[in-house]
């Protein structure tokens, strides 16, 4: 039997409602949050503008009061007292670039494992997901996190093997 | 009118971030002092001891002598050399000190005030700049990464021999022991299951185990690594006055230098509120701080008390160790960072782990006091056996000799080798 014009212009109605009240229920739950947050960073942000404030003040005041007097001699790179020798830019040691990378690598691992130690303990992490059944035990969790170290090392013990530790 | 004020709590704010500043360069500036005066003692000489109120007699045991400094010092030439990057040789002093003032948003020093009752202030009000910041560790984490491009950015922008090679090692060092670091806050972390370290102090008075009994690996493996952060000796490599003059700050002069020199100072004292706050219980002690957040006047006192009393422990070790003990070489540095620290760290962390996540079923066989007692033993054991197992396996440690071994990344070693060949085989012709 297909609905009377009424009766789906009321659900339209109806859903169109809904559909307001939801969007700004959301839109003033984002607002509070956003508010939320703000109080939070609020002091932050005033904190590193203060820190920029004062060491930028410190220069410049100095720079205010100190005499200057440039002179052909001070102005040359130090190189305790001889005259300086070759470009400054030249090539360096591979190994400085093979640990930025290996750091890159452990670093990035270990920034992964950071929800995994907050949520572990913590009221509101593994226990209330697994209590709302959106994990099926604890345990699977715990083997996830071990089979992650598990790579680290591997990977690790690869590095080792490959020498890139080794530095003489 | 009121929307013209800024609201209460951003009020409290400024007031802490105000105190902390002031506070922590006056810190920096008298540390200096403590350091002369520690070095006068183990040396069995005169440190500072002049200096006091000016065109009299008084001396005050020279503790004049940090404020002629600082004045001395703004009186200097402010003067940029000219084969120097003008914009980040400039710009490496601020981002340096600026970066370690600004750690101390997240950091508590102290526990919590007494009920103020003033409108439109929570109760209690925390000795924290920012209490809502839900990431602190991080944050803190993060802003000591940004040292290390204050470093880099002076070491390169110097155009200086010893500026570079500075900045190179310092970059290299400190991004090596970051992640021994890492891994000792992750132990932690997951133990006190936040990463406010506020909730990290309330846990260990809650409990009354101190992380550093908890966790010793942790604790050793952060310890190391937050001296090697500050680069205080023995890992001081970045501006080892014997080989590199200065290091990075090289080329840098009056009130940059200062600057430079105060957020090193800053680190040293970041590193020992970390590891106080989070190894050595922060604010409490047994039976005499109590553990709860509704205070009085003289529990607030109290508890500060004992948080800058630990600080100024931890500080005063640092400056014992300067005195004590020879600087590493660079390779032994990379040896320990990357073969022990890196390991021992990861053994902490699977062992943290494991403890935290057995210990409420061991609370269920054995009692919860037996089983805490195992959540301490089972930790140290590995400590101990960690331990033994690096310095076993780790022993070039103290060997002198250079390694003539076939090294993967000399790629030229091929070609060497093939004109010795060569020479050789056109002799025997």
């Amino acid at each position: 039997m297909a609905a009377s014009r009424r009766e789906v212009l009321s659900l339209r109605l109806f859903f169109v409602t809904d559909f307001v009240t939801n969007f700004t229920k959301s839109v003033s739950a984002a607002d509070f949050h956003w508010k939320r947050s703000m109080e939070a960073i609020l002091p932050v942000l005033l904190f590193v503008a203060i820190a920029a404030a004062v060491s930028v003040g410190l220069v410049f005041a100095a720079g205010l009061i100190g005499p200057n007097r440039a002179s052909a001699v001070k102005e040359m790179p130090y190189e305790s007292g001889m005259d300086p020798v070759h470009d400054t830019r030249r090539r360096f040691d591979v190994r400085f670039h093979l640990v930025a990378i290996t750091f890159l690598v452990f670093d990035v691992e270990l920034l992964f494992l950071y929800p995994w130690a907050v949520a572990s303990r913590s009221p509101a992490g593994i226990d209330a997901a697994v209590s709302e059944g959106l994990v099926s035990c604890r345990g699977l969790v715990f083997a996830g996190a071990l089979l992650f170290i598990s790579l680290v090392v591997v990977g690790f013990a690869y590095d080792w093997r490959k020498g890139v530790f080794r530095w003489r | 009118m009121s929307d013209f004020l800024p609201s209460p709590l951003t009020l409290a704010a400024l007031v802490k971030i105000g105190l902390l500043v002031g506070g922590l360069m006056t810190a920096a500036a008298y540390l200096v002092l403590l350091e002369r005066w520690i070095a006068a003692w183990v040396q069995d000489r005169r440190g500072p001891n002049r200096v006091g109120i000016p065109f009299t007699k008084i001396s005050l045991f020279g503790l004049g002598q940090p404020l002629a400094d600082g004045l001395k010092i703004i009186l200097k030439e402010d003067f940029t050399p000219k084969h120097v990057d003008k914009i980040l040789y400039n710009a490496a002093p601020l981002v340096i000190l600026a970066a370690s003032l600004a750690i101390f948003a997240a950091i508590p020093f102290g526990s919590v005030l007494p009920p103020l009752n003033i409108p439109g202030l929570p109760d209690p009000v925390p000795f924290l700049v920012a209490p809502g910041l839900d990431v602190g560790v991080l944050w803190v984490f993060a802003l000591s990464s940004i040292a290390v491009y204050g470093v880099l950015l002076g070491g390169w922008a110097s155009n200086n021999k010893y500026g570079f090679l500075g900045g190179l090692r310092s970059s290299a060092q400190l991004v090596a022991y970051e992640i021994p670091l890492g891994l000792g806050l992750l132990g932690v972390v997951l133990a006190a299951g936040s990463l406010k370290l506020d909730a990290i102090m309330n846990a260990q008075a809650e409990s009354g185990v101190w992380y550093c009994m908890a966790q010793p690996l942790g604790f050793l493996v952060f310890f190391v690594a937050s001296f090697a952060e500050a680069a205080r000796l023995p890992f001081d490599l970045p501006e080892a006055e014997q080989e590199l003059v200065g290091g990075y700050h090289t080329e840098y002069s009056g009130i940059r230098l200062l600057l430079f020199l105060v957020s090193e100072f800053l680190h040293m004292i970041t590193a020992a509120f970390l590891i106080v706050i989070m190894f050595l219980g922060g604010w409490h002690f047994w039976g005499i701080t109590g553990s709860s957040q509704q205070i009085t006047w003289l529990e607030a006192l109290l508890r500060f008390g004992i948080l800058s009393a630990k600080i100024l422990a931890v500080i005063v070790f640092f400056m014992l160790v300067r005195w004590s003990w020879p600087r590493f070489r660079f390779d032994q540095l990379m040896n320990l960072a990357w073969k022990v620290m890196l390991p021992l760290g990861l053994a902490n962390l699977v062992t943290v782990a494991a403890v935290e996540e057995f210990r409420p079923q061991f609370t269920e066989a054995l009692g919860a006091t037996t089983a805490g007692w195992l959540a301490i033993a089972v930790p140290w054991v590995v400590f101990f056996v960690g331990w033994i197992l690096a310095g076993i396996l780790t022993p070039s440690g103290t060997d002198n000799r250079p390694i003539r071994a076939h090294d993967p990344l000399d790629i030229e070693r091929g070609i060497r080798e093939h004109d010795l060949a060569e020479t050789e085989l056109a002799g025997t012709r």
